[in-house]
């Protein structure tokens, strides 16, 4: 499979009031394309960094950037092909919402993907068409900023924090389009969200940065279940901590033991055969967050 | 592609009422304002030769190009031209769609629109009251230039009075690319236009123009001077009794000023393309 954005060995720093900031830390990462993917990353992680570089915003201090097999900033078609939202998208207070996205469309002259009308009716803004984007609320802006991205019928397309500032109904809203994107007109879509729930229902595949480098990368299926934990209630609780030494940890009556599912038999056998009584075994899923968590902290277990 | 970028552009300018008011529009208004009022005040200063002088009255008129209060309206239209993707954090929105050197040629582009514009709306104001005072005292309305056509000599006065404006906007683009901020812009613009018309009222235009050594210094220092020079060339003016401006002095001049608008522009472009836009 092709992909649609690859770097390799990153590197940006911010240099300001004295201070020296490394936003990207050699960074190399693939995606794919086709689906959703995230990247996860807690502020300052690189995320917007890694997409300002993408569009050509912001250039890298060394490595190399291909987006659409192509270099951001150099080929000015690319722009056509990726759509995004980078953070809060701000937009003219003076336009309305239909004239922000006629102007824009001016920019892409006759081939454009779908009327003004219809694309701010896609996103949900048919009602605000005509009101200044002065008025709008942040879940607003989002939306008028997903209309943006979508202008061109895009390859590509990203999107910073797509849900924040938006009710529940909007969320739920955006996340079909996303999924429409994504399955019925075959657009790649990459996302960064802080919102965990979300990114688990909506992401084939997620990315977690963590002070600018790769922390985790792979089928979210894949993570979650790398960082499943087997639970056992045994008795007594310290002989089953003293076997598995670093490998677990207590949970009132019970252990929590980090080993692969290929070693649990042998586990409970061991177990069994020193004396010990189990009364339940199961394997127990982690959240996304919690595997984000373990990663971002540094944890080995979850 | 440029020609999209400037449809993008025009589009979102012309929604933009108030920096055509106020940046382009008011001068005109107020200069045609101030020439009814002229022409309503029943006292006159005899004249030798009574008859209305189109072509003095349009040199005088564009000569509000090298009006320090003139000049705040169109350093404030610039700097909102130039530095509004800051302000509005909208350049994360438009960088990426076509190549930088586009947008700021565009910007260019309808700021200078927007002089001409502006200027040939004080031009023809005043030829409104030229011709309203004509017909009104029953005296001729005469287009006379010492040397040559007049409508060359028109059209030198203007092209200088727009070059000179064109100049201040692209310093102050300059200035807002840089600062990232309209405010800091036309702040600073401000100071320092004033500061060149005062020193341009403390220099002798007749010691500049009799060609001492400090002349071509001065003229390519002071873009205001320089362009004082070239409409007194354009309509050849007297800078004193018997001295007029030469042409090798008129040609430093407009070289100052060619050069001045020429390095502003490649300037602010070259900025503009390594600037980073982490935070706009």
């Amino acid at each position: 499979m092709a992909n649609v954005i690859e770097t390799q060995e990153l590197h940006k720093r911010f240099t300001g009031g004295g201070k020296t900031v490394i936003a990207l830390n050699h960074l190399s990462i693939r995606i794919p394309q086709g689906g959703v993917y995230g990247i996860l990353g807690q502020n300052g992680a690189g995320k917007s960094t890694l997409f300002r570089i993408i569009l050509g915003l912001v250039r890298p201090d060394t490595g190399s950037v291909r987006v659409l097999e192509r270099r951001p900033g150099h080929d000015t078609s690319l722009c056509w092909e990726v759509g995004a939202m980078i953070e809060t998208p701000h937009f003219f207070n003076f336009m309305t919402a239909e004239q922000t996205v006629q102007m824009l469309a001016r920019l892409r002259g006759t081939r454009l993907a779908a009327s003004p009308k219809a694309l701010l009716r896609r996103v949900g803004l048919a009602e605000a068409a005509d009101r200044k984007v002065h008025g709008f609320s942040v879940g607003m802006k989002q939306r008028l900023g997903i209309a943006v991205a979508l202008l061109s019928r895009p390859r590509l397309v990203i999107l910073d924090e797509p849900t924040s500032g938006m009710d529940p109904i909007g969320i739920q809203e955006i996340r079909r389009l996303i999924r429409e994107l994504s399955v019925q007109d075959g657009v790649t879509v990459v996302l960064a969200s802080h919102q965990l729930e979300e990114v688990a229902k909506l992401c084939d595949r997620v990315a977690i940065l963590h002070q600018g480098t790769l922390r985790a990368e792979g089928l979210v299926a894949t993570l979650l279940e790398q960082h499943e934990r087997l639970r056992l209630v045994v008795e007594p609780v310290e002989q089953a901590l003293a076997l598995l030494n670093e490998r677990a940890e207590r949970d009132g009556d019970s252990v929590l033991a980090d080993i692969a599912r290929e070693d649990a038999p042998q586990l409970i056998s061991s177990l069994v055969n020193a004396g010990a009584r189990i009364f339940e075994a199961r394997w127990i899923k982690p959240s996304l967050e919690d595997v984000f968590v373990s990663h971002v902290a540094g944890r080995a277990g979850v | 592609m440029f020609s999209r970028v400037l449809a993008a552009e025009l589009y979102k300018v012309l929604r933009r009422r108030p920096l055509l008011f106020w940046g382009f529009l008011f001068v005109p208004i107020f200069s045609f304002a101030a020439d009814l009022l002229w022409l309503s005040q029943p006292i006159r200063v005899p004249s030798i030769t009574p008859h209305v002088d189109l072509l003095f009255r349009l040199s005088h008129a564009l000569e509000i190009s090298s009006s320090p209060l003139a000049q705040v309206f169109f350093i404030a239209a610039a700097a909102v031209i130039f530095g509004g993707e800051y302000d509005s954090e909208t350049w994360r929105l438009l960088a990426p769609r076509a190549p930088r050197a586009d947008w700021i040629l565009a910007k260019v582009f309808l700021y200078a629109a927007g002089l001409f514009c502006s200027l040939a709306l004080v031009a023809l104001g005043t030829t409104f009251c030229a011709i309203l005072q004509a017909a009104s005292q029953l005296i001729p309305l005469t287009s006379e230039a010492h040397d040559g056509s007049s409508i060359v000599a028109f059209a030198a006065v203007f092209g200088v009075s727009w070059l000179e404006l064109l100049l201040l906007g692209l310093v102050t683009g300059l200035v807002a690319v840089t600062s990232r901020s309209v405010l800091v812009a036309a702040i600073s613009m401000i100071l320092l236009t004033f500061c060149q018309s005062t020193l341009i009222s403390l220099i002798r235009l007749a010691s500049v123009v009799d060609g001492d050594g400090t002349s071509a210094a001065l003229l390519a220092l002071l873009p205001g001077l320089a362009a004082d020079v070239e409409r007194f060339f354009a309509t050849h003016a007297e800078v004193s009794p018997g001295l007029y401006v030469t042409p090798r002095v008129a040609g430093i001049g407009l070289m100052s000023l060619s050069a001045w608008v020429t390095l502003t522009l490649l300037l602010t472009l070259v900025w503009f393309r390594r600037q980073e836009l982490s935070r706009e």
